[in-house]
């Protein structure tokens, strides 16, 4: 059992300028990847450190600090990924950037897998980009999500399986409709 | 699974890898930091203001006032005790390190007062470097923060002021080396290339180790203090600005920096005091703290990124955000440079700028409400960051502008350097942050 002077010594202890530098770089990171969106993902970081400096004290283990922090970044993260699907933003195609090299198949494929990401579930997302993105295993996924580790593998499974289904929709799709 | 599904599963995996693989790495942004700090401090502001401060004394006990002060006497007391325990300079640091700590710069001697003893130090929270095999001594330079602290093997043996370079002695291994900035910080992403840096060397001084890229290693751009009021003493303020040494244009650029604190401080202190005169009754004091993020990492240019909090007590006003300025320096001649002279013709880029920036903003193809901020002769002269990710760009709020406050009211867009590829000058410095 934690003692109370336990918490005390977490919050009192740190400034909050040296909090926000210490878990800031971790919080974009985890952002950035579950929502591959490094503009969105200055709100969500900036949303979750604030949120986290305010709520410090409900952190009863300091050790648990890691898995404490990505569950509010996540929690940040589904809100936005669900803001999103209900309001979808266009799709940035720079006018100015001159067709050639950057139409190579890779790009294109690139694209495809963007889209299909972008149709997965925000939970599938954020478990896709801590597994892909910050190169975690299903355990460490779990511990930091606060999930069974049955529930982040069911997660990846379906997430791949509607992934490959809807790049093989693609790829049968008609050129013109690229 | 099949063996088919297997491979599919082997080629989706390589392919989600490579897609992320690129955001991974993605720095921080550079006015991140303090924009977090000023929404903490306004809403700890709030909550401090009349309203919050009489609701929560209403609900308190004596108890738990008891308890307030005890733990307002832990906050005091406990930072002193953990630092010393973290960071121990007792004789196993001077012996392990043999430290001897060379002042080979004094840039910025006005700007840093007395040393701070090593045994309050904030440690680094970087992860420690292992020092290579054969290496005797470590050199370490500060060329961007107020104190860098070096630690040998878990040891703080010394702490640079910015522009100062230490030697240090290592004689026990294996031993690893971490440098810090004042917060415990690695270093900032504003000064990723510059501050800390350190080099590692063999008996016969060849350098074996280093944590950055050779690149603006020659110059140093260090806090300066600023502080002040308006002639009335209701608004104070109170901020470090970045101040440039080893330049070939040292004067012109600081010339300009301190010109530009001083020209903001002075806009927002009357800003602040326009607002104050608004007031049913006007009383309250007003202050104005600032963040100035000196960026060397292009070689040839200083990117200078400025953010402003201005605050007016009792009870602050809502709605003042930050107030945020850009400026890019040619290291060469110390002329401010424009966004223009990122293309090889300035007309063409602007028009490729122009309409990204309003694609990005969600307007109509004129502008809608920021035609006038983002037509191509206007972004010629609009506050721009360069960033790796691309051009930052900042608008005041135009709905605001009849505010008295319309300065403090701004907007920002992030223009990809995909989307400006074609129009980008070939032998522009930019090429170097889109690296980083």
């Amino acid at each position: 059992m934690k003692l109370r002077g336990e918490v005390v010594d977490l919050s009192a202890v740190e400034t909050m300028e040296s909090f926000v530098h210490r878990v800031l770089p971790e919080a974009y990171r985890l952002a950035t990847v579950m929502l591959r969106d490094p503009v969105g993902a200055e709100d969500v970081a900036h949303d979750a450190v604030v949120a986290a400096w305010e709520r410090r004290a409900s952190l009863r283990d300091p050790d648990a600090l890691d898995a404490w922090f990505a569950r509010i970044v996540a929690n940040k993260c589904r809100d936005r990924l669900r803001d999103r699907s209900r309001h979808p933003i266009a799709e940035l195609t720079p006018e100015a950037e001159p067709r050639g090299a950057d139409t190579s198949t890779a790009l294109a494929d690139r694209d495809e897998l963007g889209r299909a990401l972008a149709a997965l579930t925000p939970d599938e997302q954020i478990v896709l980009g801590l597994r892909f993105g910050r190169d975690l295993e299903v355990r460490e996924i779990a511990r930091r999500l606060g999930q069974p580790e049955g529930t982040i593998k069911s997660r990846l499974h379906l997430a791949r399986l509607r992934l490959r289904g809807a790049l093989a929709a693609s790829r049968t799709r008609p050129e013109e409709t690229r | 699974m099949s063996d088919m599904d297997a491979r599919d599963d082997g080629r989706l995996d390589r392919s989600l890898s490579a897609c992320y693989g690129d955001l991974a790495g993605a720095p921080v942004p550079v006015r991140l930091h303090g924009r977090i700090v000023r929404t903490i401090q306004a809403r700890d502001a709030r909550r401090a203001s009349g309203h919050g401060l009489r609701r929560g004394l209403g609900r308190l006990a004596p108890a738990a006032l008891a308890v307030v002060f005890v733990a307002a006497v832990a906050v005091a007391v406990l930072p002193w005790a953990q630092r010393g325990t973290i960071a121990p300079a007792g004789p196993t640091a001077s012996a392990t390190a043999g430290a001897t700590g060379s002042a080979t710069a004094s840039a910025t001697a006005s700007a840093t007062a007395s040393r701070p003893p090593l045994a309050t130090a904030v440690p680094p929270t970087a992860a420690p470097t292992a020092f290579p095999a054969g290496a005797t001594r470590i050199t370490a330079v500060n060329l961007g923060e107020t104190w860098m602290t070096v630690t040998i093997g878990g040891n703080v043996v010394g702490q640079l002021a910015c522009g100062e370079t230490g030697t240090y002695a290592v004689t026990a291994y294996p031993s690893t080396v971490q440098v810090a900035n004042d917060q415990g910080g690695a270093s900032t992403v504003l000064v990723r290339h510059s501050a800390p840096m350190w080099w590692i060397y063999r008996p016969d001084g060849f350098t074996v180790a280093e944590t950055a890229p050779p690149v603006n290693r020659d110059y140093a751009a260090c806090p300066t203090p600023y502080a002040g009021s308006d002639p009335s003493g209701v608004v104070t303020w109170s901020f470090d600005y970045p101040t440039v040494t080893g330049t070939t244009a040292d004067a012109a650029i600081n010339s300009a920096i301190s010109a530009s604190a001083e020209r903001w401080a002075g806009q927002l202190a009357g800003d602040l005091l326009t607002l104050r005169a608004a007031r049913s009754t006007p009383t309250g004091t007003g202050s104005l703290t600032g963040y100035w993020a000196a960026d060397t990492s292009i070689p040839g240019w200083l990117s200078i990124s400025v953010s402003m909090n201005p605050t007016l007590d009792p009870a602050p006003v809502d709605g003042i955000p930050m107030w945020t300025a850009d400026l890019v320096f040619d290291l060469s001649d110390g002329h401010q440079v424009g966004v223009d002279e990122l293309f090889t013709k300035p007309a063409d880029g602007l028009a490729v700028l122009s309409a990204q920036t309003r694609k990005l903003m969600g307007l109509t193809a004129d502008g809608g409400i920021y035609a006038a901020a983002t037509t191509p002769d206007a972004l010629a002269s609009a506050m721009w960051y360069p960033q790796c990710d691309g051009v930052r760009l900042v608008f005041a709020d135009p709905v605001k502008a009849s505010l008295p406050t319309a300065s403090l009211y701004q907007t920002e867009v992030l223009i990809p350097w995909s989307a400006l590829k074609s129009v980008l000058a070939a032998d522009s410095p930019i090429h170097s942050v889109k690296r980083c």
